[in-house]
């Protein structure tokens, strides 16, 4: 009886350790981007007043100096893109058939351990967005704070054709 | 005449047989008093032990921590066991993405354990100990200074990189245990003892307790722990439990 117990305490052991251990790998998605979503502000003769309407059109995003493209030639009214994670601010290329701006975003960024597996996820918090105005008429900052991926932090405004 | 002194005989013995027999009644009771009193002292002995599971497993899982902790107990009443449990860890653990976490630091956990094996022999006497299951709970805590060094912060699209260290001297840690085990005697007050422990983090005084990895004698700070121990040690009773 007594042996039995040993061995029942040996195997819960076991299993106990067995079930924390851990590989050191990260199960954690880390990753922050910042929203953007397209605009174009349409005049209503009939009521007088602009209203905001989604602006879809055939896009190419990249950073600027950067070779890297993160959408090429897409259907895009939104997109996400990521901002530097060590220096505070980031300009981006988008580019239609017809015309090409760039938006320069000023912003902090926060570091926050998360673990020793994962390290740091950096998140930001914008503080100044601007804009060429070519294709593009303004741009503003809709939600300051970059804390999770899915989300509108930024609204750009196209001209009305 | 004889029939007489027959008889005056054979009271004089039956009174002495008598009074004898009352005598030894006397002192038996007096004995089995004197051996209640004893066995209803609180105090029933003291256990010294070693824990040889925690450095051992430290080892075999190979997870850069050393530990070592031994307990002393004291057996009240054959029922309560409150313990001290003293300890010193260490770990040196180097991850896959480069961080490096290091800590060395003692521990102690202080509380008590409760028989769970019926001890009463009658009314008044209590069987002596040597073995029994337990159930217990400790409050432990920690003064630790840790570093986590070389931690990455990779920017795979702008191809930028930034290494951050963090220290910190004197972080404590306080957390809770709920044990179960048995404690069983060997040889010659020899004993020894297992237990599954799981602990939760009550409290710290650094603002991201995830720097924190490891507490030694609590384990990895980032959720609830279950732990083993198996412990070799040797135990001190009073007379009346040998």
């Amino acid at each position: 009886m007594k042996n039995k117990l040993y061995y029942i305490l040996i195997a819960t052991a076991l299993i106990f350790y067995g079930c924390d251990s851990n590989d050191g790998e990260c199960r954690k998605d880390l990753t922050v981007k910042m929203g953007v979503a397209l605009y174009q502000m349409v005049y209503n003769s009939e009521t007088g007043t602009f209203n905001q309407q989604t602006y879809t059109t055939k896009l190419t995003v990249y950073g600027l100096n950067n070779d890297s493209i993160l959408y090429k030639e897409k259907e895009l009214s939104s997109f996400e893109v990521p901002l530097k994670k060590t220096e505070p601010f980031a300009q981006f290329v988008l580019k239609t058939e017809s015309s090409s701006d760039t938006i320069t975003v000023l912003y902090t960024n926060t570091e926050t351990f998360i673990s020793l597996e994962c390290g740091c996820q950096v998140t930001h918090a914008l503080v100044l967005a601007t804009t060429t105005i070519n294709a593009i008429d303004s741009v503003g900052i809709r939600a300051e704070n970059v804390t999770t991926t899915g989300e509108t932090h930024l609204n750009v405004y196209y001209h009305v054709k | 005449m004889l029939n007489k002194q027959l008889t005056y005989c054979l009271i004089v013995i039956a009174s002495l047989c008598v009074s004898l027999t009352v005598c030894a009644e006397d002192k038996a009771t007096g004995k089995e008093k004197a051996k209640s009193e004893k066995k209803d002292t609180i105090f029933r002995g003291i256990s010294a032990h070693i824990d040889i599971a925690s450095p051992l497993m430290g080892y075999v899982t190979d997870h850069g921590i050393r530990t070592l902790e031994g307990c002393i107990d004291v057996n009240l009443l054959h029922r309560f066991f409150p313990i001290v449990e003293v300890g010193y860890g260490q770990a040196d653990k180097a991850m896959d993405n480069g961080s490096h976490y290091t800590v060395n630091a003692p521990f102690t956990r202080i509380g008590l354990n409760l028989n769970l094996l019926n001890q009463r022999q009658n009314e008044d006497r209590t069987k002596g100990v040597k073995s029994y299951a337990f159930l217990g709970v400790r409050y432990g805590m920690s003064f630790v200074n840790y570093s986590v060094d070389n931690v990455r912060i990779v920017d795979e699209y702008w191809q930028l990189e930034k290494t951050l260290s963090y220290h910190k001297d004197f972080a404590y840690a306080g957390w809770a245990e709920i044990v179960g085990g048995i404690r069983v005697d060997l040889v010659k007050g020899f004993t020894m003892g297992w237990s599954i422990r799981y602990k939760m983090l009550l409290h710290s005084n650094i603002s991201n307790k995830n720097e924190m990895w490891y507490v030694p004698g609590y384990g990895k700070s980032d959720g609830s722990v279950f732990d083993f121990n198996y412990t070799i040690g040797y135990t001190f009773r009073t007379n009346n439990t040998k």
